[in-house]
């Protein structure tokens, strides 16, 4: 099999795909590294750095990021070392130090045995957000809305909805809060109301704009919790081990066209 | 009219070079972005008139070229033959310089070359005495050809190397000569450029692309602004060899929009390369098409960085991305794309022409060939230079930048833009190459050079430059955009006196994590510039944070200005430049400053000539 490969991981040798990402070779193997950015049905970003390992080839080695590290063929890994400990656990306490009472980045550090920052924050109080990327791209490469993205830079940067006003463009799945690692995206309860005025009696449901069902209407004012389309289409994501049904709609989307009714 | 064939090239240019040779004299007035903000246009406008007065016009050839490197001695105008060369010339000159010089052929010693503190200029002066030490390969042509215009540039030889590429050599061979001249990219990285072409070369596609990196935003730079501005076909005919080489059909050229005069040069170029069938299909004849676009970048420091430029040309965000996977083989459009800068690009036609063998007798064994360098800051000759790799750090300081004006002495170096590193004096015996500066700590970057004399402080410069970075950095990866606003923050705190003994140790601890850490290169080098000075100046980081003083008199909450009394005449100067009244005293009697008053806006320490102030 030419496409097959052998790689070295922590002084063991290991069989892979050529140019397989390092991370799905990791998690088959069960060693863990721990990511923040990272989501299997997105394209990797390697922003936030958790990941890092160190691989090298003879005397060269150099550190990389395992979400979107291509494993070739000869590549010898170390995913546990003091060195590369130090270089992951770095780039943890400086997340800590960007949201030093964010619940979930606290309760991430400590898992990691960071219980302390030296890092001081850019906000007063600190931010909730990690600058994961997640809901961005997600909202570009799942929904399609690109209803979110980036704006200024450095330790400006920040998550935003184009010119900072309610955006047109979004469909209120509320993917982007599902995923968000941290508390920082919160928005299906403002947009609801805005879907409301957008739409007035109309009232497309929520799942018709993701695709399932065309024209179809919601019946409850957007209480979704409550409304029994919603449930069920939760119950089937978790049976096919989504997050979310956008990812499901896709999926149909993909498989037969304009074929989502019930 | 469009050139068809190798034949027709060489007719051309004897045609081209006979009409030249008509006149019998030339008179170059630089047309640099240096001179040009010193009134070269004036002075041009000047000779124009008087020479039309004089009715010389059909016997003189009156030309605006590019920088032809004196940029502090603007604005020049060199007269040939003879290599005549006046300088910080006014329109006003031009009456005289026209009647004695050009019309009877007497030099005019007082507006020659003067003052370039060099033992070699001194006197008498033709090429080798202007231009000391250096080797001029790149720039022969910047100061002797019009960019506008490109019969000038093949009179000159131009494009004879495209035509020898098409018609004499195939694409595999043009790349074995680059490779056996071990060219490597001059952007920085020294990446072998032979190494690239080639990987990209054997790569199946429809479509490749060649990418001309001029998004030049290091402080203190104008190495390719110069090249692009005094002879921007030497950059296309690069382009289009190296397109032939890999098989690409595309070229973009991402330039800083704050060059509109290089912007201006090469959009003539191009359009008058397209028009004479070097650009366009069927290029000499040859049966390979190859265009070139521009594309103005918007002024982020990161787009200099090879996958943001993509990304930026495509119309995103100019953010970097991983590059696991090389971007000949992913690139701009997600396809194969060979990218270099514009100095990589000009080296390209001297190569193929005269062989790599050549090109390789100049330099050091692993970094062959010449480097141009901006050399700028506490130096009396700021120019630019260029010179063979291995030349060391105290000639190009010392003999070509004739050392620190005002009898102050020289301390440090910083090599490599905003994140390369300080050298300090004892270094300066090494010979720069990329090699040997990245080992120092430093790094080759694209060629600034900036000089820094004894009132300089390291720290101060540490943080001058991570406040640089701070506000370039995209913020997409951790390390960078935490790490360096953390330095920005420690730094802060030891200028201002707040500095802490852990403090020196975290800074390490943080450069390392954003050496290894970082998604680009910016990130990983960011951290150069402290890292460099911890290593070398570690001592006057450590008078900041334990003794409370800052050598050098620089930050200003450690410093307090008194006057020295046995130096001080009594001339009250001080005191009539003081702008709160806190320097005062008698005439002739020693004066004093009251520290309350004091603003420490360093007025009066410039002021006095007879340095009875101290801090």
């Amino acid at each position: 099999m030419p496409d097959r490969i052998e790689i070295t991981i922590n002084r063991t040798k290991v069989e892979a795909a050529d140019r397989e990402p390092l991370i799905d070779v990791l998690r088959r193997e069960g060693i863990y590294v721990p990511t923040l950015c990272h989501h299997d049905r997105l394209e990797p970003y390697g922003v936030c750095r958790v990941c890092m390992v160190k691989v090298s080839w003879g005397k060269k080695s150099k550190y990389v990021t395992s979400c979107n590290y291509p494993v070739e063929n000869g590549d010898v890994f170390d995913t546990e070392s003091e060195d590369v400990l130090k270089v992951r656990n770095m780039s943890i306490e400086a997340l800590l130090g960007r949201c030093p009472n964010e619940k979930s980045v606290v309760e991430f550090a400590h898992r990691h045995g960071i219980s302390k920052s030296r890092f001081s924050a850019q906000k007063p109080g600190g931010d909730d957000c990690i600058l994961c990327g997640l809901c961005v791209r997600v909202c570009d490469e799942i929904v399609g809305a690109r209803a979110l993205g980036f704006m200024s830079r450095g330790p400006d940067r920040e998550v935003c909805t184009p010119f900072m006003e309610n955006p047109e463009s979004c469909i209120g799945c509320g993917v982007c809060s599902t995923l968000c690692p941290t508390t920082a995206m919160k928005m299906e309860g403002q947009k609801t109301a805005i879907l409301k005025s957008r739409h007035g009696d109309v009232r497309p449901c929520r799942y018709a704009l993701m695709g399932f069902y065309p024209g179809g209407v919601c019946a409850n004012s957007y209480e979704c919790r409550r409304c029994d389309i919603d449930q069920k289409f939760r119950e089937l994501a978790a049976m096919e081990g989504c997050e979310h049904p956008i990812f499901l709609a896709r999926e149909y989307a993909g498989s037969k066209k304009g074929g989502g009714t019930e | 009219m469009k050139i068809t064939s190798p034949a027709k090239l060489r007719d051309t240019r004897n045609d081209l070079s006979g009409r030249q040779a008509e006149f019998s004299l030339t008179v170059t007035v630089c047309g640099g972005t240096g001179c040009r903000s010193s009134k070269s246009l004036a002075v041009f406008n000047a000779f124009n008139k008087e020479l039309a007065k004089r009715g010389l016009s059909d016997s003189v050839r009156l030309i605006m070229s590019g920088c032809h490197g004196l940029c502090e001695k603007g604005p020049n105008v060199l007269i040939e033959p003879g290599s005549i060369y006046y300088c910080r010339v006014k329109p006003e000159w031009a009456n005289e310089i026209v009647e004695s010089t050009i019309q009877k052929g007497e030099l005019i010693e007082k507006y020659m070359l003067i003052g370039l503190k060099t033992k070699e200029s001194a006197g008498n002066q033709n090429g080798s005495q202007v231009h000391p030490y250096q080797v001029r390969e790149i720039l022969k042509n910047n100061g002797k050809i019009d960019p506008l215009d490109i019969g000038d540039y093949i009179t000159h030889g131009g494009y004879e190397s495209l035509s020898k590429a098409l018609f004499e050599l195939s694409p595999e061979n043009v790349i074995e000569e680059i490779k056996k001249s071990r060219l490597r990219g001059r952007g920085g990285g020294g990446f072998p450029t032979g190494r690239k072409w080639e990987s990209c070369r054997k790569i199946q596609a429809d479509s490749k692309w060649v990418i001309c990196n001029a998004d030049e935003g290091d402080p203190g730079a104008f190495m390719d602004r110069s090249v692009l501005e005094g002879n921007p076909h030497v950059v296309i005919e690069g382009m289009i060899i190296g397109a032939y080489a890999v098989g690409a059909h595309g070229g973009r050229v991402y330039v800083r929009n704050e060059y509109p005069l290089a912007v201006h040069n090469l959009t003539v170029a191009i359009e008058q390369a397209r028009k004479w069938g070097f650009i366009g299909e069927n290029i000499l004849g040859s049966g390979f098409n190859f265009d070139i676009r521009i594309n103005r970048g918007g002024g982020a420091f990161v787009c200099g960085e090879s996958t943001a430029l993509m990304a930026s040309l495509e119309g995103k965000p100019g953010e970097p991305r991983a590059k696991y996977i090389h971007t000949v083989e992913h690139g701009y459009r997600d396809e194969p794309t060979v990218l270099n800068n514009v100095e990589t690009w000009a080296n390209v036609p001297g190569i193929v022409l005269y062989g790599a063998d050549k090109f390789r007798e100049l330099g050091t064994e692993g970094s062959p060939g010449t480097k141009i360098f901006s050399l700028v800051g506490k130096i009396n000759n700021s120019r630019l230079v260029e010179i063979p790799m291995g030349t060391t750090l105290r000639r190009l300081v010392e003999d070509i930048g004739g050392g620190v004006p005002n009898k102050k002495k020289v301390k440090a170096v910083q090599t490599g833009g905003p994140s390369g590193g300080c050298l300090p004096e004892s270094l300066f015996d090494l010979q720069v190459d990329f090699d040997a500066l990245t080992e120092a700590g430093s790094m080759m970057g694209s060629g600034g050079i900036i000089v820094m004399d004894e009132d300089t402080c390291m720290v101060d410069v540490a943080h001058y430059f991570i406040k640089f970075l701070v506000s370039e950095s995209c913020g997409k990866c951790t390390p960078c955009r935490e790490g360096l606003k953390e330095m920005d923050r420690i730094l802060g705190k030891i200028t201002k006196g707040e500095g802490e003994s852990g403090d020196l140790n975290y800074l390490e601890e943080l450069g390392e994590w954003m050496k290894a850490g970082s998604l680009c290169a910016l990130g990983s080098s960011a951290p150069n510039p402290v890292l460099s000075t911890l290593n070398y100046f570690r001592d006057e980081y450590m008078m900041h944070i334990a003794d409370n003083k800052c050598p050098a008199g620089v930050c200003k909450n450690l410093i307090e200005y008194h006057v020295i009394e046995k130096n001080c005449t009594g001339c009250t100067l001080c005191a009539k430049v003081c702008p709160t009244g806190a320097a005062s005293g008698v005439t002739k009697q020693p004066h004093s400053i009251d520290t309350v008053l004091c603003i420490k806006c360093d007025e009066c320490y410039k002021a006095c000539k007879f340095e009875a102030i101290g801090k």
